[in-house]
This record gives C-alpha cells, structure tokens and sequence, in this order.
C-alpha cells in the first residue's frame, strides 16, 4: 500500500512538472526528474530489472517513470532470495508454533 | 488403478526459504542446483516412482492431457500477517517438480486453479511465479473464474444435484483429460482440514462455490466426486499449516511428500499424519459412506505422525476466549444436528459447545476466520477494545418459545436478548437462521456465511480492517490488478453469449433441485445439461450486472 501510495505521488509529481513547464513557469521540475531518473535507469535501474526477469521496456518505463521507488524494493526483495548454503541447513527448531493448553 | 498410499520422507534440509513465492532466479541453474530444491524435486520424483511401480500410473498418464491444481490461497508474501510467509498455498517447489515429472512423460499440462471471490487467480499465478512454470514446460493457465461454465446434474448427490462447473473440467468429466491435485496439508475451519478432495473447492467458480458452503459442506464436496474425482493426488506436507484456515496458519515442518491414486484413503493416511483421527471428520465419513474409500488400500512408506493444532470454528473454545474476551456468543438452534434443548436452566456450557457446533462449516467457520485474521494480524488489535455480542440460530424451542444461550448456559429469550443492546455497541446476528433475532440486532448478516456481507459487519463490530485489506499487506496493489484484469477477462467470456456465474442464490441454505428423472437416469453419476447461447438481450445484461468488486 506504501508503494501505491508513492507511486501516485511521482506521478502527481510528473503531472505537476508536465504542468509547469507547458504554462512556463518552468522546465526545472520535469528536467530534474528526467535527469535523475535518466540517471538512476543508467546507473542501477536496467541492471536491476533485466536481473529480476522484468522485461527491458518495462524496466526502462517503470524506471523512468518511478525510480528508486521501483528499484530500491525489487533490490530488496533480490537480497531476501540471495541465500547461500548455511540457510539451507536444517537446525531442527520448529518455526513459530502457537502454544494452546489442552 | 489400484488404490495405493506411498509416504516419502524429504531428506533434512530448511525448506523455510521461498515456500510461498518462487525466488527471482527461478528456472536457472542457480535455482535448480538449490538444497532445499534439489531435495523436493528428489523427494516428489522418488515418491511418484513408487506409486507408480505399485500402480502403473505413469503409463495411463504419458502423452495425455493433464489438468493439475494447485491449492492457492490469497495469502502472499508480506500480506500483513504477523509472518511474511504463511503456509497456505501449495509450495510452488513441490508443484513445479510434479509439472515437470508430467511435463517428462509427454502430457499436455493445464495448471488450474480458482481463488475465493474478489481476488484473481490470474494475479496469484503471476504472485507465486506459476505462470513462469508455465512457459518453461509449455504448460496453459486457467483461472477458473474466467471461464464459461457447462451444467449438470448429479442424481446421487445429496446436496449439489444441480451443479455448474468451470468449461475445463467438464474435459475431465467426460474423459477427454486427467485430473492431478496437489494440495497442501492443512487444517481447516469449514471442512477440519484441507487435503485431496477438498482442494476441489477450487474447481468451483464465483456463486457455485459458496452454494451450500455451510454445515453442508461436507456432503457438497463428496457430491463433486459424482463428477470427477483426481486420478493422481500429491499431497504437499514439506511445511504444513496448522491453525484457522483460511485465516494465516502456523508453519509446520512436516518434510514429508504423501501421493495416492484415491484421494479418499490418501486424505485419510494424511489426516492421521497430523495426528487427527479420520473418523472424526464429516468428510472423510461422508465419503466412505458413499463407497468412495478403498479398504484394500496399500499403504507403502513409513507413517510418522506430527501433529497440528486443529482448527477451531468456535467462539467458546479457551483460546478464542483468552484472544477475544468481550465477545460474547449467544447461541441456540432447534434442529437434528444439536441435542435438543428440554430444560432451559439445565444447559451446561458443554452443551453450549454442541449447540454453537450445528453451523461450524457455515457462519461459524467465517466469524471465526474474520477474528483469526485480526489475530494474526501485524499490527496487534487491543482485544480489551474489542467488545461486542454475535447471536447465531434460529433458538433453541421449549415450551413453545425461542432461546439462545451465553457460553455459560444461561437462557436469554427475544426480549433479553434486545436488552443485550443496553450493554453493547454492537449486537451482530450472524446468518439466515437468526432471521428472527433482528430486532435484538444492531446489524445483521441475512446469508448463509457469506463472506461478502460479514466483512463489513465485523469491520464495523470490531473496529479493525483484516490486514489482508489494510496498507501492511505489500500486496495490495496486485490484488487491486488483479480485480482489474480479472473484471476484462470475465466481460470477454460474457460478451461470446457464455455465462461464467449462476446466478446468485448462494446464501440460501437450501437444496437446488432438479427436474424429475427417469428411472435409469437416476443411476448415472451425471448428466450433461445442455445450455443455450445468451440472447443479445441477456447479454446486455450479463455485461452491465458484472461488476468489479461484487458484493455478496
């Protein structure tokens, strides 16, 4: 819910940049998110998305359009799933099991 | 095929990593050359080799046409329960490593499956990582509620005579596929657990699966056997799940893959497996009453027993009255499945128990999983702040006149229990049978367990959101998508003059009939119920009636 959230302020934010430039007040909004976006796609944005399995137009896209808060949990949820061989040795502990009198 | 029950134990890895979701690499060597995946596949392969040299099984499947169906419950990761993961779903491990064992003997895969209403089957595919199963073995997908349903009747039923199921089974009843389940082990509020035969809740689409979703369920699902039953049933019990299904349930390290030709006597070793005595259980009686059992099934493999927590569709258990202590229960029913009531100051609280028990499958089953979620919930509910009154039944007749009782035993006629209102915010009378307690009732649920009218009821009662629909579920914009992609799938079928629902009846505790039968008609399990195309008229309608969040 927090990310729809943060998805719909960038694009209110977008709108407001799109806004602002056609009236000219300015064009400093929408370039800056353009710029940092641009850069974040460059930087980490792509790689991240092609290693996922997300599609090269959709990664470009959702970068673009949403940066870190596209790519900052798809790195999250990679490094939840990036397990070596010690997580996988069984300790014997039950998980968590509700203790109910009988 | 001869009935045989094999039980084959995983070897001992932690399976607790990606037992909801498959992990992002999936379909690469990196997730193949996995311990815990290298252990399933092992396990899943070692078990069905066994079935198949006491059965043959693998030379009735090899180059056929397969349905397969998972067990997949909205429950995803990070869905806002006190656990990111919760064991409800078939572990997508253990499915894919029997997609793949088919997939090797040369039959044409259908992955099916259909989701309770509001959410879809679609989307979960996508959440899970099925649908990249899927492309690796050239696999279809169906979610069953996008599908166009055929009719039938089923004489020998004893509660689902009149039936409508999703267009790709009815290739199953008539032969023309086989049908693999693959459910997982768990308990379960409406039916006691969830296993074989009870995965075939979700071949049932929209209003048809909430038909007689009551204290009939049993007797429903046994009905469907009339129809298809599975071929093959491989039972998931790597992590099991304990608790109020389909609320959030415990993980269980179960490590344990079970396998069956007959579904009935694998639900039953399964059920003794988790410590359960079959017996005890509607639907297992339910089914060997009907000769659906095999009592020269040959069990091969080692039993080991781990037991689970049942599941409790109760509000007068200790547990629910530790969680839960000022909600209070007043119960009472005048029927054949409840010891009848003669002296109203003789009641004991045990007898309480057995009156509240003549719905457990029904309301019951759905309050109880209302409140678990909140239970389970993230962010903890304040159970002091929690405070209000549910009356269930119609009220126990004696003398002539009507009464429900306290956990305690004490009476409470129609006029004390409009007094209830005095005490509490909110007197909720829960389900058709209680018609009679609406003036005692701040709000009232008119159907049998409907799952869409409790909502609302209980969020307003408790003052809490399920966590399902709160922000702490992560998937909540999937599951809006899903809605979304689910309502364009569905208006696509209705525009081809198909219908994809009954029409909504589903909140009656009733039996559907059917029109009178000849004699030797009577004998057949099914009969095909041909039905005409929509007119354009009624498919106006159809497309302007369907709506993307259904009430009800």
């Amino acid at each position: 819910m927090k990310q729809l959230l943060q998805y719909f302020f960038a694009i209110l934010l977008w709108i407001a940049g799109i806004v602002l430039w056609a009236t000219g007040v300015t064009f400093w909004l929408f370039g800056a998110l353009l710029i940092l976006h641009g850069a974040e796609l460059l930087i980490v944005g792509y790689r991240t998305g092609r290693k996922f399995g997300t599609s090269p137009l959709k990664s470009i896209v959702l970068c673009l359009l949403f940066g870190y808060i596209w790519w900052l949990p798809v790195r999250r949820a990679m490094k939840a799933d990036d397990l070596t061989e010690a997580d996988f040795v069984e300790d014997g502990k039950e998980p968590w099991r509700e203790q109910v009198e009988v | 095929m001869k009935s045989v029950v094999v039980l084959t134990d995983a070897p001992r890895v932690n399976y607790m990593h990606n037992f909801v979701i498959l992990p992002y690499y999936y379909g690469t060597d990196r997730y193949f050359d996995r311990p815990d995946v290298k252990a399933i596949r092992e396990t899943v392969q070692k078990n069905l080799d066994t079935l198949d040299e006491h059965t043959g099984w693998k030379e009735v499947f090899r180059g056929r046409k397969v349905l397969i169906k998972p067990n997949l419950v909205a429950v995803m990761h990070k869905s806002g329960n006190d656990m990111d993961d919760v064991p409800q779903s078939t572990d997508p491990r253990v499915f894919e490593a029997v997609v793949a064992i088919l997939h090797g003997l040369g039959c044409k895969v259908t992955i099916v499956e259909g989701t309770g209403k509001g959410v879809s089957t679609t989307q979960l595919f996508r959440d899970v990582g099925l649908d990249k199963v899927a492309k690796r073995y050239g696999c279809e997908l169906v979610a069953v509620e996008e599908q166009p349903v055929d009719h039938y009747y089923v004489p020998k039923a004893e509660v689902q005579k009149d039936v409508y199921i999703p267009r790709v089974f009815s290739q199953v009843v008539h032969g023309e596929a086989l049908y693999v389940s693959v459910p997982k082990m768990k308990t379960n509020l409406y039916a006691g657990v969830t296993l074989g035969f009870k995965n075939a809740m979700g071949t049932l689409s929209g209003n048809m699966r909430y038909r007689n979703h009551s204290w009939q369920i049993e007797k429903k699902l046994v009905d469907l056997l009339y129809l298809f039953k599975p071929t093959l049933t491989l039972i998931d019990a790597i992590i099991g799940g304990e608790g109020n299904t389909p609320a959030p349930v415990d993980p269980v390290k179960v490590g344990m893959i079970l396998s069956g030709t007959n579904s009935v006597e694998l639900d039953r070793v399964a059920t003794r497996v988790m410590g359960i005595d079959p017996n005890e259980l509607a639907l297992t009686r339910e089914a060997e009453k009907r000769g659906f059992g095999d009592h020269e099934t040959q069990i091969v493999g080692t039993m080991r027993v781990v037991p689970f927590r049942r599941a409790e569709s109760s509000f007068l258990t200790p547990r629910f009255r530790k969680n839960w202590p000022n909600v209070k229960l007043f119960t009472g029913y005048t029927n054949d499945r409840v010891p009848k009531v003669t002296d109203i100051n003789a009641v004991t609280p045990e007898m309480v128990y057995e009156l509240e028990g003549a719905c457990r499958g029904g309301c019951m089953a759905t309050m109880s999983m209302y409140m678990e979620m909140l239970y389970k919930g993230k962010k903890k509910v304040d159970p002091a702040k929690v405070r209000f009154a549910a009356i269930i039944g119609d009220g126990c007749e004696v003398d002539g006149k009507r009464y429900w009782f306290d956990p305690d035993g004490k009476p409470y006629d129609i006029a004390a229990l409009c007094e209830l209102k005095k005490t509490y915010k909110n007197v909720v009378g829960c389900g058709a049978c209680c018609k009679a307690t609406a003036e005692a009732c701040t709000a009232r649920a008119t159907g049998c367990g409907n799952v869409g009218e409790f909502v609302p009821l209980f969020i307003k009662a408790t003052g809490a959101f399920v966590p399902m629909l709160s922000p702490d579920n992560e998937g909540v914009g999937n599951l809006i998508l899903g809605m979304a992609r689910k309502y364009f799938a569905v208006r696509k079928v209705l525009k081809t003059g198909d219908i994809v629902e009954i029409p909504f009846d589903a909140w009656d505790d009733r039996i559907f009939p059917i029109p009178e039968l000849s004699e030797e008609d009577q004998k057949k399990d099914w009969i095909y119920v041909p039905m005409e195309k929509q007119t354009k008229k009624q498919i106006r309608k159809n497309l302007k009636d369907y709506k993307m969040i259904q009430a009800g």
